[in-house]
């Protein structure tokens, strides 16, 4: 039986204009993925300065310099419509790869802040 | 934990989760150099910390193991995903986990 | 419709006689791994200044043969002609060891003495063309091992021993790359 459930994934950014790439892995029982956002403990940061390089399965679904503010959604948006719809993604050797990079804004003033990547996924309920 | 406890444990905690008997077990033993940072990625495993662990945080996204650590109510002894490690010596340090590797479920039929 | 990928894994070396263990995870849609190869890079012997004679970078340079009397860190004996006539043998340099474990066997399903370069690769050339015979010039093609190992084994297993800063009796930092070729299902 098939269920949703919703994986998050964080980087950390602690230097600024600095690049951060990390890899996670689905669980192993994960058949699609069907959607995703990110989010952060500063949205404004996230907003201004962020952009992010996306890969499922090694096959790139948001290219470098891809805004993050593209990927977010406010509180204005109800929950259910948030994620950016892929379509339905089969996760392959179920890694994810976000390549993160940070720069200047004038409108902000660095912090160190967390950039999370949430993904809408559906799983078999059974191992 | 110790590492009797740990084999007890392990068993039935896979049985839990579903895994029953699809798992490989391995015992590992870090040699941390003085004020090393060792990120382990343990994504789709389990790391039990067994034996003693002093002068060492071990944090990953199930909680937190650290003896100095007064902010928390609880240490974890089972880590998940991402695992960060710091040797808080300024000299050798020894770590000691059973890791748990879920098998791929895909079977082939290659076998020389 | 199956594929070939390649998975790399760096194996960073910075002590004299260091021994790493590593683990290799295969992707859930792996069939099953075929090959193996490595690669390296020296990244810094700068610590090697006190000994008298400069290290022969392993990655380029040949090992000049035993008993040239530099009476550095590379053979000691007593002194020989600088021009080592073509005919000779020359030994390679052993920079480690490298083995790999499946989970799903004993013993290692590939175990291998890691060279840097051929210092062979003149072997038999009187030609005295003035053309230096280097590795990256008259170099044969490489391949990688080939194996077969059940990728049922989800993790794989290895260990790399140093040998090079070990025989010169110094820390030197250098990279190992172990290439893993896997076939997966798209």
């Amino acid at each position: 039986m098939l269920k949703a459930t919703k994986k998050r994934f964080d980087i950390k950014i602690l230097v600024a204009n600095s690049s951060v790439s990390d890899t996670f892995e689905l669980d192993k029982n994960i058949v699609k993925v069907h959607g995703i956002l990110v989010t952060s403990d500063k949205d404004d940061l996230l907003y201004y300065r962020g952009t992010q390089k996306v890969e499922i399965n090694k096959e790139e679904f948001f290219p470098e310099n891809y805004e993050s503010k593209l990927l977010m959604s406010g509180i204005n948006v109800a929950p259910k419509q948030r994620y950016y719809d892929l379509g339905g993604v089969a996760p392959g050797n179920g890694l994810v790869k976000i390549s993160y990079k940070d720069l200047d804004d004038g409108r902000t003033v660095f912090a160190p802040y967390r950039v999370s990547l949430y993904l809408d996924c559906e799983m078999e309920d059974e191992l | 934990m110790t590492i009797n406890l740990a084999l007890e444990y392990i068993p039935r905690r896979m049985q839990e989760l579903g895994y029953r008997a699809d798992y490989y077990i391995r015992f590992r033993h870090f040699v941390l150099q003085p004020s090393e940072e060792l990120i382990l990625d343990a994504d789709n495993q389990f790391f039990y910390l067994v034996e003693e662990a002093e002068n060492v945080k071990v944090e990953s996204e199930t909680g937190i193991f650290d003896l100095s650590d007064t902010t928390t109510n609880e240490m974890q002894y089972e880590h998940q995903n991402k695992i960060h490690i710091t040797n808080y010596l300024s000299g050798i340090n020894h770590l000691r986990f059973i890791q748990v590797i879920p098998k791929h479920k895909i079977k082939t039929t290659i076998k020389n | 419709m199956m594929k070939e990928q390649v998975i790399i894994t760096k194996i960073s070396i910075k002590r004299k006689g260091e021994r790493k263990h590593f683990q290799i995870k295969l992707p859930k849609n792996t069939k099953f791994i075929v090959g193996v190869e490595y690669g390296g890079r020296l990244i810094d012997h700068s610590d090697a200044v006190v000994i008298r004679t400069p290290l022969p970078d392993p990655f380029t340079d040949p090992i000049p043969p035993v008993g040239t009397g530099t009476g550095g860190a590379v053979g000691t004996g007593s002194s020989g002609a600088t021009d080592t006539p073509t005919a000779f043998f020359k030994r390679n340099q052993l920079i480690g060891e490298l083995k790999l474990q499946s989970c799903e066997e004993s013993n290692w399903f590939f175990s291998v003495d890691v060279f840097a370069s051929d210092a062979n690769l003149g072997l038999g050339d009187f030609s005295q063309s003035g053309f230096p015979i280097k590795d990256y010039t008259h170099g044969n093609k490489r391949t990688e091992e080939i194996v077969k190992v059940d990728a049922e084994s989800t993790i794989i297993q290895g260990w790399y021993l140093d040998s090079f800063g070990k025989s010169q009796k110094v820390d030197i930092k250098y990279e190992v790359n172990v290439y893993v070729w896997i076939n997966v299902e798209e």
